[in-house]
């Protein structure tokens, strides 16, 4: 049986990646909105991260084959923007006339936008059920048949 | 904008920018040393949460009001994402740590809290003062 991906450290990815999924929606949508002819590139890529932060969200909470399919291949898109976009945005700042997620590897946002996906990766990858593992559920009563 | 009307409007939600960020520093130091000592959210963090969240509904009132008083934020819809955020963040935090009763639950509510000082940071800059 598969371990679940949605409870423990799990619970913790899917709890940050809604909140950067909806701050990252949220900041895209207004800037869209807003000022779309400022900087289309930088809010086309900040939309394009919010959909993967959703999309992310909902593989990891689903924890099916599915979903975990679907959030790994949202980490390893996401981690190969924050880094694409993270050294264009400093090697070449011009193309950038306003920041997204991922501008400088996602220093706006504490970094996390290069950690996550990592993390992300390395979660859905473990091998083996985490060695700090703990009872799922407060222990329900017992069936006294059992006894 | 003149000085002295800068000044009214900061000086209020100055004093409660400052609580708010040390209640929610201190919550987050509390959730993540439960976290470190496996241990899952409980009674001091719930304690915590109820007054970082009061914390943000004075905070985010104050603003509201000096809004009101004819100080609008720069960026109007940006401060009502920020402002929402930070009143249901704390709550949404403990809802979701109680659903993962492990260390891993503190950490979640631990997290939350480390993000309410940037909210109270970033609703500071939007409204300029």
């Amino acid at each position: 049986m598969p371990r679940p991906v949605n409870t423990g450290l799990g619970r913790v990815l899917v709890f940050v990646y809604g909140l950067f999924a909806v701050a990252a929606t949220c900041r895209a949508g207004v800037q869209i909105i807003m000022k779309f002819g400022e900087a289309p590139v930088s809010y086309l890529l900040s939309a394009l991260a919010a959909v993967l932060y959703i999309v992310a969200t909902v593989g990891l909470v689903r924890g099916d084959a599915g979903g975990r399919r679907l959030a790994q291949a949202c980490f390893t898109v996401e981690l190969i923007g924050v880094l694409a976009v993270g050294t264009l945005s400093v090697l070449q700042p011009q193309d950038f006339p306003d920041a997204t997620v991922w501008s400088g590897f996602g220093e706006g946002y504490g970094y996390l936008p290069l950690v996550l996906p990592v993390l992300g990766l390395i979660w859905l990858r473990r091998p083996s059920p985490a060695p700090v593992a703990v009872p799922e559920r407060p222990a329900a009563p017992e069936q006294p048949a059992a006894r | 904008m003149g000085a002295a009307s800068a000044d009214t409007v900061a000086r209020m939600p100055a004093v409660l920018s400052t609580a708010t960020t040390v209640v929610a520093l201190l919550l987050a130091a509390v959730a993540l040393l439960a976290a470190a000592l496996n241990r899952a959210p409980d009674r001091v963090q719930l304690i915590g949460t109820v007054v970082v969240s009061i914390a943000a509904v004075l905070l985010v009132g104050a603003a509201v009001a000096s809004w009101i008083g004819g100080h609008s934020p720069r960026e109007t819809t940006t401060f009502l994402g920020y402002a929402l955020t930070m009143l249901l963040l704390p709550a949404g935090a403990w809802i979701v740590g109680r659903m993962e009763p492990t260390r891993f639950g503190s950490v979640i509510i631990g997290v939350a809290a480390l993000i309410v000082p940037v909210l109270v940071l970033r609703i500071g800059q939007v409204f300029g003062a």
